[in-house]
C-alpha cells in the first residue's frame, strides 16, 4: 500500500486500525485482567451475570492472526466481559468520587450492603448524588476539563453554563442554541445566571462565549474551529471523509466531499495555499475548517465580537485575514457539506440537529464515568454499540444532561466489575 | 508483512499529526523559489518540510503510547465497557483527606496538608492556560506522593474518625481500631469507601502488629489501606 493510499483515510482511524492490528499480532494481553475496579476484592453485588447490554458483537474483532503469531481467540474479550458481576458497592464508591468528589459515607455503604434490593437502593443513592450541592462543583470540573478552560472568571463562564444545564437537567442542545444566560458566574461553587457581554449579533450558546473565543484565539480562527470540532464532535480533523479523488500535479488523494476549489488557495484569491498537495493534501482537513472558521473570525483575542474580521494570518506582519483567505467569492460557511450555516445561530442549529454531536456528548459522559481520558486526545474511543442504550435514552429525553448521567452511572457496564 | 504494514501506518500517522493548528511562520511569498527555502534534503517546496515554509501542526497524540495502552487494556470494543484505573483527581484527594479529618491548611513541613498543597505538580492538575485538562493517568511520582500523604495523614485520620459524620452510623462513632488494637470493619469502610471483608480486617491488623511499635503499626495500616483503595479513583 502506498503512503498516498494510506493518507486517503482519516489518519487517526488508520492509527487505531494499525494499533489494533499490532495488538492482535503480538498476542496482546488477552489473558490479562480487565483494568480497574474490584480493587477491594469484593463481589458483593446481586444477581451476577444477568446483565444483557454489555455484549458487543464486535468484541475481539481483529484479534487472532493469519500469520500464526497471535495467541488469542476472537471471543477472549467477550469472555472477560461476560465474567463480570454486579458490584454495587464498588460502583457506589466510584460514583461518589465522580459525582460528589468524596467517598460515600459509612452509613451509605452499609445501607447498600444491607439492602434487599441493592440495585434499587443504588439507583436511589445515585439520584441523591445528582441533586447534592456537591454535584454542581463536580460538573464544573467535568466541563472545565471537557472544554479545557476555566479557573478564571472570564474563562469559567462556558463551563459554568454547561454545568448549570447539567445540574438543572437542561438539554445539551442549549449549548448551541441558548440566546440568554450563557455567561453565568461562579462563586464558591455556586453558579449564578448571567448573560454574556461580548456583543455578538446573536448569542448561540457557548459558540459565542467570550471566554472560549479568548482561550482558543489564534491565526485564522482555526484553533476555535478545532475546539468546536473536538469537544462537540469527538474527532480530530478531517471531519468529513468521502471517496478519494486525485488532485494536484501529483494526483494526490483528496477525500473531503467538498469541491476542491470550494476553499481558498493562492490560485483563487487566498494568501495561504490550502490547495497545496505536495506533502499532504491540506484540503482534506481545511475543506471543512475553512467553511467554519469565518464564523468565528470577528471575535478578537479577548473574545469580544467586532464588526470586522479580527484574526490574523500567520504571515510576516500578521495582517488581518480577509474572507478570501478561507473561501473564494460566493462560497458560504457551513457546519458540514450540504449543511450551510451563514451565522453562528445557524451553526448552533445545525450542530444541535447533528446526531454525531449527541453521540459525542454521551461518549464524553461515558468516558468520565468509566475513568477514561479525553476521547480525542487519548483516542479513548467508545464504539457506538457500547453506548447504544444510553444514546437511545438521551435522544428520547430531548438530550437532558442530568438524566444522561443517571443513565450512565446506573448502566450495567458501570455497575459490573 | 503485517508488521511492515503497521510500521507504514504509524509513520504516515506520525507525519500527518506532526504539526499544530497554529501556523507560526511562513515566508512573505507563499510560493518561494527553492533557492530561498531549501527545507530538508528532498523536500524542496514541501509545505510540511523546512521550518520557513511549514505550518506547525503539533498534536499531543503519540501512536506508541496508544499502542502501549491497547496492549494492556485491550481493544476499544472491550476496554470501553470496563472501568479504568483513573488517577484520583487532585481536588478529590483533598476533599477525601479533609472529610476524614486532615487539616489541609497545615504548613508544618512533613504534615499531610503541606505535602498535599505542595504536591500539586507530582500528582497532576489541569493546566488550562495551556488548554490541558487534568490528566487521568497515574504516574509513579503521583502514586509515591499519595502514599507519602496518606502516611503523614494517618495520625490525624485515626484521631478524627470518631468525630467525623462521614464515618458515623446511627449516631455511633467509628473507631479505626478496637480495644485489642485490631482494625475495625467500619474503620476500614470509612477510609476506603467500600464494605470490609474479614480478610481485609485481618490484613490490616497484621500490619499493626508487624511494626516496631503499635503507633507506627496503626499509622502504617491506615496509610497502606488508603493507598491500596484510593490511588485509583
Amino acid at each position: 500500500m502506498t503512503s498516498e493510499a494510506l493518507m486517503s483515510k482519516r489518519p487517526l482511524a488508520i492509527a487505531v486500525a494499525a494499533l489494533l492490528g499490532a495488538a492482535s499480532c503480538t498476542g496482546g494481553a488477552p489473558d490479562s485482567s480487565p483494568t480497574g475496579g474490584g480493587d477491594d476484592g469484593t463481589t458483593t453485588g446481586s444477581d451476577p451475570g444477568t446483565g444483557s447490554d454489555t455484549g458487543s458483537g464486535s468484541a475481539g474483532s481483529g484479534s487472532g492472526s493469519d500469520t500464526g503469531m497471535g495467541s488469542g481467540s476472537p471471543d477472549i474479550w467477550q469472555t472477560q466481559l461476560n465474567a463480570r458481576t454486579y458490584n454495587y458497592p464498588a460502583a457506589l464508591r466510584t460514583a461518589a468520587l465522580r459525582l460528589t468528589g468524596d467517598l460515600p459515607t459509612v452509613a451509605q455503604i452499609e445501607q447498600l450492603a444491607n439492602a434487599a434490593d441493592p440495585k434499587a437502593v443504588y439507583g436511589q443513592l445515585i439520584n441523591a448524588m445528582l441533586t447534592d450541592p456537591r454535584f454542581t462543583r463536580q460538573m464544573l470540573g467535568f466541563w472545565r476539563d471537557t472544554f479545557k478552560m476555566g479557573g478564571a472568571a472570564d474563562l469559567d463562564t462556558a463551563p459554568a453554563f454547561a454545568a448549570q444545564l447539567t445540574v438543572n437537567n437542561g438539554s445539551s442542545d442549549q449549548l448551541f442554541l441558548a440566546t440568554t444566560g450563557t455567561c453565568p458566574t461562579v462563586a464558591n461553587d455556586v453558579i449564578t445566571s448571567a448573560s454574556c457581554t461580548n456583543n455578538p449579533p446573536a448569542t448561540a450558546g457557548v459558540l459565542t462565549n467570550p471566554g472560549a473565543m479568548k482561550q482558543f484565539a489564534g491565526n485564522l480562527a482555526f484553533r476555535r474551529v478545532r475546539w468546536v470540532q473536538e469537544v462537540f464532535d469527538c474527532t480530530a480533523f478531517p471531519a468529513e471523509v468521502g471517496t478519494p479523488k486525485p488532485v494536484g500535479a501529483n494526483n494526490a488523494p483528496y477525500t473531503a466531499p467538498w469541491d476542491f476549489a470550494s476553499i481558498a488557495g493562492t490560485d483563487n484569491g487566498g494568501r495561504v495555499n490550502f490547495h497545496d498537495t505536495s506533502a499532504v493534501v491540506c484540503a482534506n482537513c481545511h475543506a471543512t475548517m475553512n467553511h467554519l472558521a469565518p464564523l468565528f473570525a470577528n471575535f478578537d483575542a479577548n473574545g469580544l465580537y467586532t464588526t470586522a474580521i479580527a484574526v490574523t494570518l500567520p504571515t510576516d506582519g500578521r495582517p488581518l485575514a480577509t474572507r478570501a483567505d478561507w473561501l473564494p467569492a460566493g462560497e458560504t460557511t457551513a457546519w458540514r457539506y450540504n449543511k450551510p450555516a451563514t451565522t453562528l445561530t445557524q451553526l448552533g442549529q445545525a450542530m444541535a440537529a447533528d446526531p454525531q454531536v449527541g453521540t459525542c456528548t454521551v461518549a464524553r459522559v461515558w468516558n468520565f464515568a468509566l475513568g477514561k481520558g479525553d476521547i480525542v486526545q487519548t483516542l479513548s474511543i467508545v464504539p457506538a454499540d457500547v453506548i447504544q442504550t444510553q444514546l437511545a435514552a438521551f435522544d428520547a429525553s430531548g438530550h437532558k444532561l442530568r438524566d444522561l448521567f443517571y443513565t450512565v452511572f446506573t448502566s450495567d457496564d458501570f455497575t459490573k466489575y | 508483512m503485517r508488521i511492515s504494514h503497521i510500521a507504514s501506518c504509524l509513520l504516515v500517522v506520525a507525519a500527518c499529526i506532526n504539526g499544530s493548528d497554529t501556523p507560526v511562520e511562513i515566508p512573505p511569498n507563499p510560493d518561494p523559489p527553492p533557492s530561498d527555502d531549501p527545507g530538508l534534503p528532498g523536500e524542496e517546496n514541501n509545505p510540511a518540510g523546512g521550518e520557513d515554509t511549514t505550518f506547525d501542526h503539533t498534536d499531543p497524540i503519540d501512536p506508541w503510547s496508544i499502542l502501549d495502552r491497547i496492549l494492556v487494556e485491550g481493544p476499544p470494543s472491550y476496554s470501553a465497557h470496563v472501568h479504568s484505573c483513573m488517577k484520583m483527581k487532585y481536588a478529590t484527594l483533598g476533599r477525601v483527606l479533609a472529610s476524614r479529618g486532615v487539616n489541609l491548611a497545615n504548613t508544618t513541613a512533613t504534615s499531610a496538608g503541606f505535602l498535599y498543597t505542595n504536591g500539586m505538580q507530582a500528582i497532576g492538575t489541569a493546566t488550562y492556560a495551556q488548554r490541558q485538562a487534568e490528566a487521568t493517568d497515574l504516574t509513579t511520582a503521583g502514586a509515591s506522593k499519595m502514599l507519602d500523604i496518606y502516611a503523614s495523614a494517618a495520625p490525624e485520620i485515626i484521631a478524627a474518625m470518631p468525630n467525623r459524620a462521614e464515618c458515623t452510623v446511627n449516631g455511633a462513632p467509628t473507631q479505626m481500631f478496637d480495644a485489642a488494637g485490631n482494625c475495625t470493619a467500619r474503620g476500614i469502610e470509612c477510609i476506603t469507601g467500600l464494605p470490609t471483608t474479614p480478610a481485609q480486617i485481618e490484613l490490616c491488623s497484621q500490619v499493626v502488629v508487624s511494626a516496631s511499635n503499635s503507633t507506627k503499626g496503626r499509622n502504617m495500616a491506615v496509610a497502606v489501606t488508603m493507598a491500596a483503595a484510593q490511588i485509583c479513583e
